[in-house]
């Protein structure tokens, strides 16, 4: 077999040099369909990575706690549309309250967002977010000076992200300055550095955000709706464990009602990794029927290959070549046209890819996979495609053949 | 004795059906005997061809024994009729029928490779093969750059190439001209010379004087069986009804 397959490459390659312009452009259209696809994958491979770059950044040891409203498969598109912001959260003070009673745990953040109009030099309607200190420790946020955030953070004092200063009072150095919220009179003791993630902590723009201190702030009511608690383990027992008990913990105030979840590691970022392979499945059956256009193209220009070369065929016959032996010959011929627009367009893909990188944060990630996945692919569209042609080809009978005239 | 190398009993070919239906071949009886030079002949259209065609493995009969070798081949696969192709029978055509993308010597080479034979000892037979025919010198020539007696010339090398028992040759001076065609019926003569057995369809009267036996087909039928050579031992005329 592996003679003849020597053979029939070099025929191919022959015979594909032979008439280059109608080989290149069927190239070129297998290649846009692979091109998208690996453009596709490769951003969505960048995301992941992002998502999984920031576990490691927060590590893994951090552990969420969050209201459920809806059920798994719904989940998603709650997640997408938002619309668990309008249900009220099912987590209390007295939840936390339980939390910090557990040595495992340290650091809590609760965390309750909620929009108000801000009156500083300019007036802006921003989220106010309500947490504790312990929230810039559990993100590692720290301020533009360097102080610690920790000490000052109490009744009337805020802290605000970078870019909110500059838009409430003209200026990045705003320590000191006087806000009104609510009818109620804040000092600024913070200001936070700029962050430049592209994913946001607990979906807050953290540069657009202002901090208060949930227990104590004068316009916070004592049940606040809390969105989510972040929390840190800490101690000899691993993150699992912990959450394990945390979760026991809140059973426990919630009568057994399972109105909330724990998340700890990986789990926190499924809902996002989830969308991201809903849209990029989606993306892909796009990109796919680009992929069945230029195998169309392929089975096209074999058809005309074959009828060219239908003398060729019979020639071939007979000297002695079998149908099969015929077949495999067009076959591969499709092959290597096909893995051609394989390879040219996973360059053209990593090229597009990078270039989407230009504008924006996402850096494409190409994987061994994704290689693997353009490579079988193109084999997958070259026989598909090519198997029609070169059954024809194959069925032809000599005495046919060798009447043909061009 | 020459042994039977090829043996046709009551053979019959129809093409189209219905209204269009026509007989090609109508019960054709044919034994022949290693080393005969047998020429075919009689007017267009009386089936001379197809009976080449079905000898080639190249068409299937309607009906009817055929054996060749002393083998059974008239329902054999498609498959086992390509291997007899390559191992059995050489053919010539009228038109000379080489790859024209092809060079002289990859065309000669051709039967080699269904044969699975290397490339460079592929190419050392097809070339000691061209130089039977003096055409060593055209070995790297694409076939349109040769005249049409040299092609017919690559065409027979490339017939003779994997040894067959059978060479047919289907009017292989019909394209060419006197001269070529005479350079071309000399190469057949010492091929036959040298033991092959050779069967070919012409419908030029002059060229039977090269041939040992002068089967002449009317309408689809066996109209008459000359042996000619008296060299060639009791080659009776076999006709049955």
């Amino acid at each position: 077999m592996s003679f003849l397959l020597k053979n029939h490459i070099s025929d191919a390659i022959q015979s594909l040099k032979a008439n280059r312009s109608r080989s290149l452009l069927t190239v070129i259209g297998i290649s846009i369909g692979v091109a998208s696809i690996i453009v596709i994958l490769s951003l969505t491979g960048g995301v992941k990575r992002i998502i999984t770059n920031q576990i490691q950044q927060y590590g893994e040891d951090l552990i969420i706690v969050r209201p459920t409203y809806t059920d798994h498969a719904k989940d998603i598109f709650s997640h997408l549309t938002n619309s668990t912001s309008f249900a009220s959260s099912s987590l209390t003070l007295q939840d936390i309250t339980s939390i910090k009673n557990l040595d495992d745990a340290t650091l809590i953040a609760p965390v309750a967002v909620s929009q108000y109009e801000l009156l500083g030099d300019n007036t802006i309607v921003s989220s106010v977010v309500a947490t504790t200190q312990d929230f810039f420790n559990i993100f590692g946020l720290t301020t533009r000076d360097g102080d610690n955030l920790t000490d000052n953070f109490s009744q009337n004092s805020i802290v605000l992200g970078s870019r909110l200063s500059v838009r409430l009072f003209d200026s990045v150095d705003t320590i000191g300055k006087k806000l009104t919220i609510k009818g109620e009179s804040f000092i600024v003791v913070g200001i936070l550095s700029p962050i430049s993630d592209p994913i946001n902590i607990n979906n807050i723009n953290l540069d657009e955000a202002i901090f208060m201190n949930i227990e104590k702030s004068p316009i916070i009511d004592k049940t606040p709706q809390i969105q989510q608690i972040n929390i840190r383990a800490k101690g000899q027992s691993d993150t699992q464990t912990t959450a394990n008990l945390i979760d026991q913990t809140i059973a426990k105030n919630h009568k057994n009602t399972k109105d909330y979840e724990v998340l700890s590691g990986e789990n926190i970022y499924n809902p996002a990794e989830n969308i991201l392979g809903l849209i990029s499945t989606t993306l892909s059956i796009v990109a796919g029927i680009s992929l069945v256009v230029g195998g169309i193209g392929v089975m096209n220009i074999m058809l005309v290959t074959v009828t060219e070369r239908t003398r060729e065929i019979g020639i071939r016959k007979a000297v002695g070549a079998s149908n099969w032996q015929i077949m495999v010959q067009f076959l591969i011929e499709s092959l290597i046209l096909a893995i051609l627009g394989g390879i040219l367009g996973f360059s053209f893909g990593y090229l597009g890819a990078g270039i989407v990188a230009l504008f924006t944060p996402i850096l494409p990630f190409v994987s061994l996979d994704i290689v693997k996945i353009a490579f079988v692919i193109s084999i997958a569209v070259g026989v598909v495609f090519g198997i029609y042609p070169a059954f024809r080809a194959a069925r032809k009978k000599p005495v046919d053949c060798l009447k043909y005239y061009r | 004795m020459a042994t039977t190398i090829i043996e046709i009993r009551g053979l019959n070919k129809r093409f189209g059906v219905g209204d269009a239906e026509t007989l090609a071949l109508r019960d054709v009886n044919l034994k022949i005997k290693m080393g005969e030079f047998v020429m075919v002949t009689g007017p267009s259209g009386c089936g001379k061809t197809t009976l080449l065609n079905i000898i080639g493995l190249l068409d299937r009969a309607t009906y009817g024994e055929y054996y060749l070798d002393n083998h059974p081949v008239a329902r054999i696969s498609k498959r086992k009729q390509a291997r007899l192709r390559n191992e059995k029978i050489g053919t010539i055509f009228q038109n000379f029928n080489l790859i024209q993308n092809m060079t002289v010597i990859e065309n000669v080479a051709l039967p080699l490779i269904y044969r699975r034979v290397g490339k460079t000892k592929r190419l050392k037979i097809a070339s000691r093969m061209l130089g039977r025919f003096q055409l060593n010198e055209r070995e790297y020539y694409l076939p349109n750059q040769l005249s049409g007696g040299q092609q017919q010339r690559v065409a027979i090398a490339r017939s003779l190439v994997g040894s067959p028992s059978i060479i047919l040759a289907d009017e292989p001076t019909g394209n060419l001209d006197s001269r070529a065609s005479h350079i071309v019926m000399e190469e057949l003569r010492e091929i036959h010379e040298q033991g092959n057995t050779i069967i070919m369809v012409t419908h030029n009267a002059n060229l039977t004087a090269y041939a040992t036996r002068v089967i002449n087909i009317v309408d689809g039928r066996i109209d008459s069986d000359i042996n000619i050579n008296k060299h060639t031992p009791k080659t009776r005329n076999r006709r049955r009804k």
